[in-house]
């Protein structure tokens, strides 16, 4: 098993991120969130660090993995594509961009490419309706899209 | 266990339907129902364990409060009147029942749950009968051995969290948790169970989700009968019941007593049945002849023996009772000494289990002083190097025996006595063949009697079906002497 742990930068801002919280499981989610920046999922290895480092078990940090969408138990990709396909983005196409996207780039619905370029996953609403059908990568709001520019936002991606 | 020693003094008094109660304040409102004789439908909530409120089937109402809530998730107060067979109350435990066997498999006929399940039981009751489903019902993995002869099957489950919250409290392992979210929501275990109190686990489980890799389709369940008596497997004495049939005993599982064990008891104390109904049994004497063990008359050890200098050795697993008949019936003999199994594990692990594994070392040591014999292993050391070719040895054989290298190290010391008998509840092993004769004794299921554990606390124990001939125990074999 390769041990996981946090670069220098980030064990800083671990220290600094349980200082927002009285007690140190309310920091579990924040920190879940900052282990995933650095390794982009959240290996079994990650897992076993974090539960030493703040004295959780595993099975309780696994619970909140598994609860959330946006924590992944699974290999992600350098490029984490998350499209809206809930009722406002349904009416204005969010379904057929997701699966057009995934035809175009032959890939399968939360399995990454195996050239570890792109990693899309079909989302309940993502709280952006005013900019109706929309999709996030990495975390930035895509807006108003078609099938066409939404293949070409993720073509020019690195 | 210790809280329920600490209950408060101060008594509260409260109206549940029609019917006034009285309980110690502090009581949660749930308890003092049930404590009470009325018989409320829940699932997650059980004494021994953190209250969780997740299952919503013991909702109540109460006079003044605008909603229903659940009993176990309130405490008691004075003068509260609270109802449970409204209407209102009547269709929210139908309605939270059907969500909870929404996704459930009706797979009643080949669960081994089935005769002691909550869902079947509160579905008599409070069920719809007629089937709403349009939608497909979530399949989850069964069949899952996770470790510890338990078995998880997580359709079954209906997420009351017991499990978890045994793991988190009880044990403190943590092994068990709840994955995923919403209908997909299903008891995960990290890697594997790994606590010696797993089996409690299978008790707990409302439902089949749960059940014990050493029991499952055993038996049904209906057709066994549980005989309350208590653990041999250590001086801790805790109180359990053996579940048995005519066909044989197949379990045994704690019984509340807040003095000893309080709702639990550790896994080893779950094997303590196997060799009541072992189908080698003696059924009589038996002597070793060529090479195996064959039924004997008593008057050709009565003979054997007549010329002989006899010696016992006494087990520390025997009833206060057998010791007393025992020593009225050989007061004549000098030379009697005790076995006792040697420590086995850590002192005590914290919660239940401790490394000495006599169950009745304190009834034994009473009962020597009492004869004028040294129960010390001194002197059992003493005899074992003394013995010589006129000595007719007889060795009450432990029941329960867990370091077999220091078990057989005994057998070996033995073989000096000229005669050697050896008086057993077990069946015909190899390891007997060191002795000339064997004798049955009762388990410890087939007697009545009484233990000391390590509190010094008297534990009975109860007569249930026998397995083999056990109508003599040790005191009545004397008349081999006469």
């Amino acid at each position: 098993m390769k041990k996981f742990e946090f670069n220098t930068a980030n064990k800083k801002k671990y220290q600094e991120l349980l200082t927002h919280y009285d007690d140190i499981q309310s920091a579990l989610m924040p920190v879940l969130h900052l282990a995933q920046e650095q390794h982009s999922w959240l290996s079994p290895e990650v897992v076993a660090h974090i539960s030493e480092l703040m004295g959780i078990p595993e099975i309780k940090i696994n619970e909140v993995i598994s609860f959330y969408d946006m924590f992944y138990d699974h290999p992600t990709a350098r490029n984490v594509v998350q499209v809206c396909t809930n009722i406002t983005c349904s009416m204005f196409g969010g379904r057929e961009i997701h699966k057009g996207i995934l035809d175009h780039f032959q890939l399968h619905n939360m399995r990454p490419s195996q050239d570890g370029k792109l990693y899309i996953q079909k989302m309940e609403c993502l709280g952006a309706c005013e900019m109706a059908p929309c999709m996030r990568i990495n975390n930035i709001y895509e807006g108003h899209l078609t099938l066409k520019t939404a293949v070409q936002k993720l073509e020019v991606l690195p | 266990m210790s809280e329920v020693e600490k209950l408060p003094k101060k008594m509260i008094k409260l109206k549940w339907n029609d019917k006034d109660l009285e309980v110690p304040e502090g009581t949660n409102l749930l308890g003092a129902a049930l404590n009470n004789g009325i018989k409320v439908a829940h699932y997650c909530y059980h004494p021994g364990l953190a209250v969780a409120g997740v299952c919503r089937m013991c909702m109540v109402e109460q006079q003044g409060v605008p909603r229903p809530f659940p009993a176990c998730n309130a405490v008691v107060a004075e003068g509260i009147q609270v109802r449970n067979d409204t209407k209102q109350i009547k269709d929210a435990v139908e309605w939270t029942l059907q969500f909870h066997l929404l996704n459930h498999p009706l797979d009643c006929p080949i669960c081994d749950q089935a005769g002691e399940c909550g869902l079947q039981d509160y579905y008599m009751k409070h069920g719809q009968y007629d089937s709403a489903m349009i939608d497909k019902k979530v399949h989850k993995k069964k069949v899952q051995d996770i470790g510890c002869d338990v078995v998880l099957d997580a359709e079954r489950c209906i997420l009351c969290a017991r499990c978890t919250r045994f793991v988190d409290d009880v044990t403190k392992t943590h092994e068990l948790g709840i994955v995923n979210r919403g209908d997909h929501a299903e008891i995960s275990v990290q890697k594997e169970l790994h606590n010696d109190y797993a089996q409690n686990l299978v008790d707990i489980c409302p439902v089949g989700a749960l059940t014990s890799k050493d029991f499952r389709f055993k038996q049904r369940v209906w057709f066994l009968e549980d005989v309350e008596s208590t653990c041999i497997g250590c001086e801790t004495g805790c109180s359990v019941k053996i579940s048995q049939n005519k066909s044989g005993a197949y379990r045994v599982r704690p019984i509340v007593d807040s003095e000893v064990n309080g709702f639990w008891m550790c896994d080893d104390g779950r094997k303590i049945y196997k060799h009541l109904s072992t189908p080698g049994r003696l059924v009589g004497p038996m002597v070793f002849k060529n090479s195996m063990f064959l039924p004997v008359a008593e008057s050709e050890i009565k003979e054997k023996i007549k010329s002989k200098n006899i010696k016992f050795i006494l087990s520390a697993g025997l009833s206060n009772e057998e010791y007393q008949s025992f020593f009225k019936e050989f007061k004549n003999i000098k030379n009697i000494t005790l076995y006792q199994l040697p420590k086995t594990g850590a002192e005590f692990d914290g919660i239940l289990k401790r490394a000495d594994k006599n169950c009745n070392l304190r009834g034994a040591q009473k009962a020597f002083k009492l004869a004028g014999a040294d129960s010390s292993e001194e002197a059992m050391k003493k005899m074992l190097d003394t013995l010589t070719s006129q000595d007719a040895l007889f060795v009450v054989m432990p029941e329960i025996v867990y370091d077999h290298d220091n078990y057989a190290s005994f057998l070996s010391k033995i073989k000096k006595a000229g005669l050697r008998v050896a008086l057993t509840t077990d069946d015909m092993r190899s390891e007997f063949s060191d002795f000339h004769f064997l004798l049955p004794v009762p388990t410890f299921l087939e007697k009545e009697g009484h233990i000391i554990n390590y509190q010094n606390k008297e534990r009975k124990l109860n007569k249930g079906r026998s397995y083999g001939a056990s109508d003599r125990n040790v005191g009545d074999w004397a008349h081999l002497f006469h």
